[in-house]
């Protein structure tokens, strides 16, 4: 599975009449050049398959957290969804292609599986490349620790956050023992978004409680600044400062030997 | 499962057979090394829907916008 493209090169997908490796440089040469756009677009039209482009692969990728965030089951087809299977590979790519140097995360959700929602944070906290997270539109329910689990992040000047207790969907038994479940999801919930962001527990649990913020539930709404000065997200801010955070860290987390051997190259 | 949502139980596992017919026709690829989701509209005929990539580059490529016709062949 090489959803980035890694090793684009090989595989049985790869055209028999291919014009030439795409790793190699470009021909200076017109003519040649006209050949193999011709040839890229019968490509197309035989086959629904071209060579990958030759545009520079971007040091910095992108995971957009949109919708529904999908684990165990999946959502019915009406549902916009982050697929955790879509999700890890990408992850574990950013992690092992030495040309990828930061991953910016970019989110829009309104929640979704436990399991998977923590999963992904586990993954995005145990990256040893600099990561940020940007919160746009919201960042709801299992979405915070998500955004939390960055090296830095970000929340626009209007999104907002809603923090909530967990509940449990479907057949429920009525014994305490499913109280104590619920309690224990609730727990590493709590316990993911206070080890990585600069909120209390105290004060996040004063948030997902309260009352009256809420039409007939509890929990809080936390917009943009309010997130900020919680300590859940580390600052206001949209694409350019989370861009630039970005590039600072990946700066940061260069070794001396290696911005030498760029300045070189 | 346990749902962690905004969005309130009704709404999320909610069926709704005219969107499920529509999903129906829908299957994710692997194209170049890139998973996108196309819609089947005729026997050889599949129109992009959906680019699953975290290389932003790969969003700019005309190629895999969603909209696209791509004719499927099989090959030997």
């Amino acid at each position: 599975m090489n959803n980035n493209g890694i090793s684009k090169s090989e595989g049985p997908q790869q055209p028999q009449t291919q014009p030439k490796q795409p790793d190699q440089p470009q021909q200076p040469n017109e003519d040649q050049n006209d050949m193999s756009k011709q040839a890229v677009l019968n490509q197309i039209k035989n086959l629904g398959e071209t060579n990958v482009p030759a545009s520079e692969q971007s040091n910095i990728h992108c995971l957009p957290i949109i919708g529904q965030i999908e684990g165990h089951q999946q959502l019915p087809p009406k549902n916009k969804t982050t697929k955790y299977e879509h999700l890890i590979p990408q992850i574990v790519a950013v992690e092992q292609n030495p040309k990828i140097e930061g991953l910016l995360l970019i989110l829009n959700t309104v929640g979704g599986d436990v399991e998977a929602g923590l999963a992904i944070s586990e993954m995005i906290a145990s990256l040893s490349k600099p990561t940020v997270s940007i919160v746009l539109g919201g960042g709801h329910s299992i979405g915070i620790p998500i955004a939390v689990s960055t090296d830095y992040s970000y929340i626009a000047e209007t999104a907002t956050m809603t923090v909530h207790p967990v509940r449990l969907t479907g057949l429920v038994i009525g014994a305490p023992q499913t109280f104590e479940y619920i309690d224990k999801m609730q727990e590493r919930v709590v316990s993911f978004v206070t080890q990585h962001s600069n909120i209390s527990k105290e004060k996040l649990e004063e948030l997902m409680f309260s009352k009256g913020n809420l039409t007939r539930d509890i929990g809080s709404n936390v917009v943009g600044p309010d997130a900020v000065s919680y300590g859940m997200i580390n600052e206001v801010g949209g694409i350019g400062k989370g861009m630039m955070k970005l590039n600072q860290l990946i700066e940061q987390n260069r070794p001396e030997g290696q911005q030498q051997e760029q300045v070189i190259q | 499962m346990i749902l962690y949502t905004v969005m309130p139980d009704q709404a999320v596992l909610a069926e709704d057979d005219e969107i499920e017919e529509h999903a129906k026709k829908q299957r994710y690829i692997d194209m170049n090394g890139r998973w996108v989701l196309v819609e089947t509209i005729s026997e050889d005929k599949c129109k992009m829907v959906r680019l699953i990539s975290s290389d932003p580059q790969d969003y700019l490529d005309t190629r895999l916008q969603p909209g696209n016709i791509i004719t499927m062949k099989p090959q030997i």
